[in-house]
């Protein structure tokens, strides 16, 4: 019965190919986070004006907190939305944090002049913030509610009306149900 | 009693050199060989198709340093992987766990590649009872 065979050839196919055809509408380097909706691991980071600061210390605000690099484009493009965003939200209860990864101490600084930007930076000396956020791509960007749980994140360049967007939503502790994309630079 | 003294010393010393031999024969594994024996079960991230030992990406020379600093710390390989799968995920182990829907991936092999064998299969007894028909004849 050829209708048979071909029933049961369809049968066995048909999966592998939508299996097949969903791999194609992913992108094969994005991984997604298991982080999202779970407590922000805390650090210690030392910032560009040589003062210390703690996440635990910015417990009961919505935190923004930044990963980028001076050699990442997308952090290039990225850059004045963040801080547009950052003067719209600064005498709110929000934070704005920059990590820099991967990246000179000079290049950093130069980047910073470069783009005016006025909120805090500091350098992932040894990558182990990175590694505790699960970092792999650049820029990439966590929003952290009042709490200290993670509640969004963004893979690549944001602009500024979603950035504020998600700390209003992370100021109330609502959290995402996904993870955002831009366009985004893999780490060294 | 002098004989009996003497055995006492040779004993002695003979399970003094067993000890010593399989102290030798069994030595603790180096710091760098546990290091990379967890780190060739790690994926970089960045590279994707390598393992963290392998990679010579600066994130997998990071990644490494972390191994190495939680072993010095006393955690167990597992518990060190743990951490990783806690930040990544599962896509973070070369060789993922067979529970969830890779089991269901891995258990499902066995049944697709007997399907794909099975049409070879039918054709073989159909030829051969023609092939006995025609001898009756």
């Amino acid at each position: 019965m050829p209708w048979r065979r071909l029933a049961i050839t369809l049968a066995i196919i048909a999966p592998i190919l939508a299996l097949l055809a969903y791999g194609f509408t992913r992108d094969s380097r994005y991984i997604v986070s298991p982080l999202i909706a779970k407590p922000a691991t805390p650090f210690t980071i030392t910032l560009y004006d040589g003062h210390k600061l703690t996440l635990d210390d910015l417990r009961g605000k919505a935190v923004f907190v930044n990963f980028w690099a001076s050699w990442c484009l997308p952090c290039r493009e990225e850059a004045r939305d963040l801080e547009t965003a950052w003067q719209k939200v600064k005498d709110k209860n929000m934070v704005f944090l920059g990590v820099a990864l991967q990246d000179t101490d000079k290049n950093s600084l130069e980047f910073l002049k470069e783009f005016n930007v006025t909120y805090p930076n500091g350098k992932d000396e040894s990558g182990k913030i990175a590694v505790d956020y699960g970092t792999w791509g650049i820029p990439e960007s966590f929003f952290i509610d009042p709490q200290g749980r993670i509640t969004y994140k963004h893979v690549g360049g944001i602009r500024a009306a979603l950035v504020i967007s998600k700390l209003e939503e992370a100021a109330k502790g609502v959290v995402s149900a996904q993870e955002g994309k831009g366009d985004y630079s893999a780490i060294r | 009693m002098k004989k009996m003294s003497l055995r006492s010393v040779f004993v002695f010393f003979l399970l003094i050199f067993v000890f010593a031999g399989s102290l030798h024969a069994a030595p603790a594994p180096d710091l760098d060989d546990q290091t990379r024996a967890i780190a060739t079960e790690l994926r970089c991230v960045v590279c994707q198709n390598l393992s963290v030992a392998d990679s010579p990406s600066e994130m997998a020379q990071q990644m490494r340093a972390i191994v190495r600093e939680q072993l010095q710390a006393g955690k167990s390989p597992d518990q060190i992987k743990d951490f990783f799968v806690s930040k990544y995920g599962e896509w973070v182990l070369l060789k993922p766990k067979t529970s969830g829907f890779s089991a269901l991936l891995w258990i499902s092999v066995d049944p697709i590649a007997g399907f794909a064998a099975s049409p070879h299969r039918t054709h073989a007894p159909r030829h051969r009872a023609a092939g006995s028909r025609r001898f009756e004849h």
